[in-house]
């Protein structure tokens, strides 16, 4: 790896962090007890949402999911602006604090709607575009927040505050419907007070990371794209965009293992908790290991361990190994990749566009894995779930082929001109 | 800014502050800010001593039914002669969210306790006595018993079965009431619509009715936002569609005329109850106008008979009233069984009141 000027103008700019000592920096724990706390009010509601709406409500599903696509093309210009704000402004932490301010309020909106589905889209969109306005910016910070040589294990330790959340949230969620049946404004009240909270933990206890930006420096938004135009960081999300293009989504994974083992649909919810578990656990030492091994090995192995959990899914094994290593496998997948992808484009982005460049990687695979899921569902339809499977497995196959011989080039060329 | 511990402790006072307001708002709704929590508990008075229910099913026809009475009795099974509605006999502890009772069978849904989102099928023989149990995922929905007594159908909803983001599905499965064993799910059907082969991953199959010789079965099949009805060879697991747009069919006792709710509003979702004849493929409506969400049964072959709900908070607007089907679901509702003529003449009339699930059972 190469010590770009982006990477030298970081260093030693966490001075809570000296030496080797090895620490993850206060800023970066304060980020993930935000995320932690925000995702515990946020997973409550996925948790009870689709019970609310057709037994509270009576809303067709099938209404509410066509929306739900919809969004996905409008969060990913939210983001991009969001970012390009953040950046031009240097006001990271004000964006993220709107980010997570409109999340919070969305959750008052749900009981306020009613059955209204014009109403219930409008909610499920401000919690949407809070998310798409908070979480590059975040990431921003947390790479701003810490050491170069800690930048995977920072990502790996907030990825695994951030999962215990969502892991607290349906718990919380059964606690509250447990002690109140039937009352789901008091999840929806509950989830509001949990993510006002994160709100002020945001606000009091994480710091910004403010730049002067100096003169010269280009920040607007044709800036911004044209980070597209550094290799390194184009390679990198070029790459990312193309593996996520033949992942398949969570949802069809636990579909998959349903289909597969046949069985035991009482336990079907808790499938998500497996890999939910696994990736909390391995989140730190994998960004750990990424920091030491290099990120875009770790990278490229968490999308074998993808390609792993589609071999395993086809093999003929007993329905206990079928579960097990698929879970585990599909918990390393996201170990590997989710925080270790913001750790390594991190090198190649100059501080003053940080946001929009994580912003572009973001929105490059958030909008491929929207194709990755709309082609599984086509194929679905029409060769039913071994012939996705198998169109899958050969994508990742080509994908990863692609991808380690571009690797192999990059070091022959970087040998070349050393 | 301020110090740390200036922000530690300005924080930590608002934390406790927001956590006094959850925590106090779940106290509230719990202790019944609105409505008595849960089946089976809440309410007030001591509950009902249980009866002598052979007496009833033994003497001639009679209602099996859910008590909805929001008091100590709310989701206990009772009878009734159908001579004499208002006569209910308890049966001792049997509590259902939905009941099916036919041909000297019965099946009870009832949520199962436990983590996972389950419920509990239970078959009863003709004096309302558990003979089976399964345990079956999802939230309890609709429960039919074949005119023979020898099948049962279930379906539930069951959430995560879907790759839509917010996936939310029906399942339905036949029963084998004299083993108590699954004998297949609707998905394992091969269905053809005009004359050819029709299949996809978001197919749903919901609210089935059977055939007066126990061999057929239809249902209603849910793809891509547009509802079918199907009829099925049970034997052959093959099924043809017949029409469009009919949900939660019931199949009068001589086969001729099926009830559905219609759907006649999205936005909030609205269904009436509807009248299909199947030798003329016409449908018209009841007389019926109010919103209902409910799988009718059929009094005779001219009198169909469906729950709605009598409490007031489910009907205030905000569409609530189209969907007392949370009460499928174990929501505490109160409701009342009507019944009103097949051929879309007459009025309305009450034939239970604190009922649901009803069904006009004869001695097997």
């Amino acid at each position: 790896m190469y010590l770009s000027s982006a990477r030298a103008r970081d260093a030693g700019l966490d001075r809570s962090v000296k030496g080797r000592g090895m620490r993850v920096p206060g800023n970066v724990v304060a980020l993930g007890s935000v995320s932690l706390i925000t995702d515990i009010s946020s997973e409550m509601i996925t948790a009870v949402l689709p019970v609310y709406l057709v037994f509270g409500l009576g809303v067709s599903l099938v209404s509410v999911g066509i929306v739900d696509g919809l969004y996905a093309g409008v969060t990913v210009l939210v983001s991009l602006l969001a970012a390009h704000v953040a950046d031009r402004t240097q006001r990271r932490k004000a964006v993220a604090a709107v980010g997570y301010g409109l999340s919070a309020v969305s959750k008052l909106g749900l009981p306020a709607v009613g059955a209204s589905l014009g109403g219930i889209a409008a909610v499920i969109g401000v919690d949407r575009t809070g998310k798409g306005l908070r979480t590059a910016p975040r990431d921003a910070l947390i790479s701003l927040s810490s050491p170069p040589d800690l930048l995977g294990r920072s990502f790996g330790v907030h990825r695994a505050m951030d999962t215990a959340g969502a892991l607290a949230g349906p718990i919380v969620a059964f606690f509250v419907l447990r002690a109140a049946p039937g009352a789901y404004d008091a999840v929806f009240v509950v989830s509001f007070c949990i993510a006002a909270m994160g709100l002020l933990v945001l606000l009091a206890f994480v710091r910004d990371r403010r730049d002067r930006i100096a003169a010269g420096v280009d920040v607007s938004l044709r800036a911004g794209l044209a980070l597209l135009r550094q290799r390194e960081f184009r390679t990198t999300t070029v790459q990312a965009t193309l593996l996520a293009t033949v992942t398949l989504s969570d949802a069809f994974v636990y579909l998959l293992l349903q289909h597969r083992l046949d069985v035991p649909l009482v336990w079907f919810p808790l499938l998500p908790l497996g890999t939910a578990s696994v990736y909390m656990v391995l989140a730190a030492p994998v960004g750990r290991l990424a920091d030491r091994w290099g990120r875009r090995r770790v990278f490229v192995a968490g999308n074998a361990a993808m390609l792993a959990v589609y071999v395993v899914l086809l093999a003929p094994l007993p329905a206990a190994a079928v579960l097990v290593l698929a879970l585990a496998l599909h918990g390393v997948y996201y170990a590997a990749t989710n925080g270790v992808l913001m750790a390594l484009v991190t090198p190649s982005l100059p501080a003053s566009l940080r946001t929009s460049g994580m912003a572009i990687v973001q929105s490059g695979t958030a909008a491929a894995s929207f194709v990755s899921s709309v082609a599984a569902g086509v194929l679905w339809s029409w060769r039913g779930a071994t012939f996705t499977l198998a169109v899958f497995v050969v994508g990742l196959t080509i994908a990863l082929a692609l991808v380690g011989t571009a690797a192999v080039g990059a070091r022959r060329r970087a040998t070349a001109s050393a | 800014m301020t110090s740390l511990h200036g922000r530690l402790v300005a924080v930590g006072a608002a934390l406790v502050l927001l956590l006094a307001v959850a925590v106090g708002y779940v106290v509230h709704a719990a202790a019944g800010g609105a409505q008595p929590a849960g089946h089976g508990s809440g309410g007030a008075g001591p509950a009902t001593a249980a009866g002598d229910v052979g007496a009833v099913t033994s003497t001639g026809p009679f209602y099996a039914f859910k008590s909805s009475r929001l008091d100590r009795d709310f989701g206990r099974v009772a009878v009734a002669p159908a001579s004499d509605p208002t006569r209910r006999v308890f049966t001792r502890d049997l509590r259902c969210t939905r009941l099916a009772m036919t041909g000297g069978r019965g099946l009870c849904l009832q949520p199962a306790p436990g983590v996972t989102v389950a419920i509990q099928a239970l078959v009863l023989d003709g004096n309302l006595a558990v003979t089976h149990r399964l345990t079956l995922p999802g939230y309890p929905s609709r429960a039919k018993v074949a005119p023979d007594g020898r099948l049962a159908a279930v379906t539930t909803f069951v959430s995560g079965d879907s790759y839509a983001s917010l996936g939310f599905s029906t399942r339905t499965s036949i029963i084998d009431a004299s083993t108590g064993a699954v004998l297949f799910d609707l998905e394992k059907l091969s269905v053809t619509k005009d004359g050819r082969p029709f299949h996809a991953s978001n197919f749903n199959f919901w609210g089935v009715t059977f055939t007066p010789d126990s061999r057929h079965l239809y249902a209603t099949l849910g793809s891509g936002g547009r509802t079918y009805l199907i009829r099925a060879d049970i034997a052959a697991r093959t099924a043809t569609v017949v029409t469009s747009g009919v949900e939660c069919p019931s199949l009068s006792p001589d086969g001729k005329l099926v009830a559905f709710k219609k759907k006649v509003s999205d936005d909030p979702v609205t269904w009436r109850l509807w009248i299909l004849d199947l030798a003329t493929g016409r449908e018209h409506a009841t007389t019926e106008t109010r919103p209902i969400d409910d799988q009718a049964s059929w009094l005779n072959d001219r009198t169909v008979m469906y729950g709605l709900a009598t409490d007031d908070s489910l009907s205030d607007g905000g569409g609530k009233a189209a969907n007392p089907s949370a009460v499928d679901a174990g929501a505490s509702v109160d409701t009342a069984m009507w019944a009103v003529a097949a051929d879309g003449t007459g009025t309305p009339r009450l034939v239970l009141d604190h009922a649901w699930s009803a069904q006009l059972a004869t001695t097997s």
